[in-house]
C-alpha cells in the first residue's frame, strides 16, 4: 500500500554540469565515469494491476515518477528503457535480458529502477505475484553479470516495505515550526 | 604444472556481489508515500537532488541528502488519518569508490 498526499512541486531545472577542475580533482578516488552514454538504465513501473488476480490499487501519480526518471537519466546521458505494467514473470525476463545486454561491456555503470507496490524484500508484478529484490541483485552480481564487474550498479526502489504508516513522533524541542 | 600454479596465483577474485548501491523509498515494514499529482516523495527528492548536486556530490552523499529531505516531509491530507504522516528513506551500499556521475562532462571532448 502507498499513500498519496502533500503539496510540494517537482523540480525540473536542468541537471547542473560538472566542471573540468572538479573532474580532475576527484577522478582518482572515483569509479571511472567517462563513457558516452554513461550506461543503460532500466525503469520498470507498475501503475495498473490486474483486477482479476489481485486487489492492488492503481498507483496514481506513478506515471509522474516514470516520466521524472526517464527524463532525469536521459539528461544524465543514460540510454533509458521504460517498461510499464509487467507481471512478475515478465519483470524477471526483462531484468535478465537487460543484465545480459552486450552494451554493458562499453559502458561505465548501470541503473535499475523498480516502481510498484511491494512488501519487505519484494515488489509486486501486475498479476499480484512477487518479485524478490534479492533475486534482482543476483542477476547483476559478479558471477551472473560479468560485463558489469567492478562497475557501479545503481538501484532505486519505490515501493512499500510493509503496511505500517509512520505517524511520526514529536520532536522534543519541536513546539513551533519555522 | 608450474604455469598452472602461476595462473592460479595471478587470478584476481571478486566477491559474489559488490559495487552496488540501492536507494529505498522507505524503511522495512513501512508504507512509501506518493503524491497523486507530483509522484512519489522519494523519486521527487531523488530527482531534485541529483539535478542540483550531482555535479559536485557523489551518489552516497546525494542519498544522504535525499534522506534529509524525506525526513522533513509530511503528508498533507487535512482531516484524514494520513495528515502529517511521515516516511524515512534509506540506502545500502557495497560501493568501493566514490560514485560521481560527472554530468555532461566528457574528458576527451
Amino acid at each position: 500500500m502507498e499513500m498519496c498526499l502533500d503539496a510540494d512541486s517537482p523540480v525540473t531545472t536542468a541537471v547542473l554540469p560538472c566542471m573540468p577542475e572538479f573532474y580532475q580533482s576527484h577522478r582518482s578516488q572515483a569509479y571511472p565515469m567517462r563513457s558516452c552514454p554513461r550506461g543503460l538504465a532500466l525503469v520498470l513501473s507498475n501503475v495498473r494491476f490486474d483486477s482479476a488476480n489481485t486487489d492492488l490499487d492503481i498507483r496514481r501519480g506513478g506515471e509522474v515518477d516514470e516520466e521524472t526518471l526517464r527524463r532525469l537519466f536521459m539528461e544524465l546521458d543514460f540510454t533509458v528503457s521504460l517498461h510499464k505494467d509487467l507481471t512478475a514473470e515478465a519483470m524477471r525476463r526483462c531484468l535478465e535480458q537487460f543484465a545480459q545486454r552486450q552494451e554493458h561491456a562499453q559502458y561505465d555503470c548501470t541503473v535499475v529502477c523498480l516502481l510498484s507496490h511491494g512488501v519487505e524484500g519484494s515488489v509486486y508484478g501486475t498479476d499480484g505475484q512477487l518479485l524478490e529484490l534479492d533475486w534482482v541483485f543476483e542477476v547483476f552480481d559478479n558471477a551472473r553479470c560479468p560485463l558489469l564487474q567492478n562497475k557501479p550498479k545503481m538501484f532505486f526502489i519505490q515501493a512499500c516495505r510493509g503496511e505500517e504508516m509512520d505517524n511520526g513522533v514529536d520532536q522534543l524541542d519541536g513546539q513551533e515550526r519555522t | 604444472e608450474r604455469e598452472e600454479k602461476d595462473r592460479e596465483r595471478l587470478r584476481v577474485k571478486l566477491p559474489q556481489r559488490s559495487d552496488m548501491i540501492c536507494g529505498f523509498a522507505t524503511l522495512k515494514g513501512t508504507a512509501a508515500m506518493r503524491n497523486t499529482k507530483k509522484g512519489s516523495w522519494f523519486i521527487q527528492e531523488l530527482n531534485t537532488t541529483i539535478r542540483q548536486r550531482a555535479n559536485d556530490t557523489h551518489l552516497a552523499d546525494i542519498l544522504v541528502q535525499v534522506n534529509g529531505q524525506i525526513k522533513s516531509r509530511e503528508g498533507y491530507a487535512p482531516g484524514s488519518a494520513h495528515h502529517r504522516c511521515k516516511e524515512m528513506s534509506e540506502f545500502t551500499s557495497s560501493l568501493c569508490k566514490d560514485l560521481y556521475l560527472f554530468p555532461k562532462y566528457y574528458p576527451n571532448n
